[in-house]
């Protein structure tokens, strides 16, 4: 087994490929409940609710139209949660999958440089996929 | 009656001495005397918080329901008073009758757990 690189992920909306992802990222965090009792001089916590984020870089192409489709969704005013599936590797199937709501878009356009949107996202529910 | 208030150990605990019955009496110079009518303080109050599992919560609003809120009065398990010296709890006062002084608040934390605000007072009662 060899360690994976960018080259092996990848980013799905719905079943389709988001096309010239540049990078992509999950966390998933946990709230820790403090139920220290008085007397006790250590802190002890149970585990709370889970929650995660994410966000993704795209270059952007006007012809890529799944990649638009998803980033789009931010104009929606009811806007559903989108099924994206964040890919470490094509060939194993190895993936993240959620459900999210685009939080933040943001896009930035310079001399010299490949035009990029960067997107945010706030995950719904429970995450598919382990590590 | 009195019921037994559940064993549980609360994460956070306010409590207040009780009060005297006392009366400042003011002449219109300004002078005045201050009267005591009675020798023993009464309505300690003392406010828990727990971080409990539904089991937790079930024994405490059970005894919400057995002391009938109010009325009955309750004794106090010592995990209540963790972490503190006996003779603290001596300040107390033995003359005095835990009763609930307000219904528990339940605040749902996450499935299975929740976080419950404890209000008590400690009253004189046939003195």
């Amino acid at each position: 087994m060899t360690v994976l690189t960018g080259a092996d992920g990848d980013m799905l909306y719905g079943t389709n490929r988001v096309g010239k992802v540049r990078n992509w990222s999950l966390s998933v965090d946990r709230d820790a409940i403090e139920d220290t009792c008085l007397g006790n001089n250590d802190r002890t916590y149970i585990s709370g609710l889970r929650g995660a984020t994410g966000s993704c870089s795209i270059f952007y192409d006007p012809g890529n139209t799944v990649a638009r489709d998803l980033i789009n969704t931010i104009f929606e005013d009811q806007a559903a949660t989108q099924d994206v599936s964040f890919v470490f590797n094509r060939k194993g199937n190895d993936a993240f999958r959620c459900n999210v709501l685009l939080t933040n878009v943001s896009s930035s356009v310079d001399v010299g440089a490949a035009q990029a949107v960067s997107i945010n996202f706030q995950v719904s529910g429970a995450i598919e996929g382990r590590f | 009656m009195t019921t037994r208030f559940p064993d549980l150990c609360p994460n956070r605990r306010d409590f207040a001495p009780g009060e005297f019955a006392t009366q400042r009496f003011k002449a219109i110079n300004g002078a005045g005397t201050t009267r005591l009518y009675g020798s023993q303080p009464f309505d300690s109050t003392l406010n828990l918080e727990f971080t409990v599992n539904d089991d937790g919560l079930q024994d405490i609003l059970n005894c919400w329901q057995q002391a009938n809120g109010a009325f009955d009065d309750l004794s106090l398990p010592a995990q209540v008073w963790a972490g503190t010296a006996d003779p603290i709890r001596g300040q107390i006062g033995d003359s005095l009758n835990w009763r609930w002084a307000e219904r528990p608040s339940v605040s749902s934390l996450s499935p299975g757990r929740s976080k419950v605000q404890v209000q008590l007072i400690a009253t004189l009662d046939n003195a």
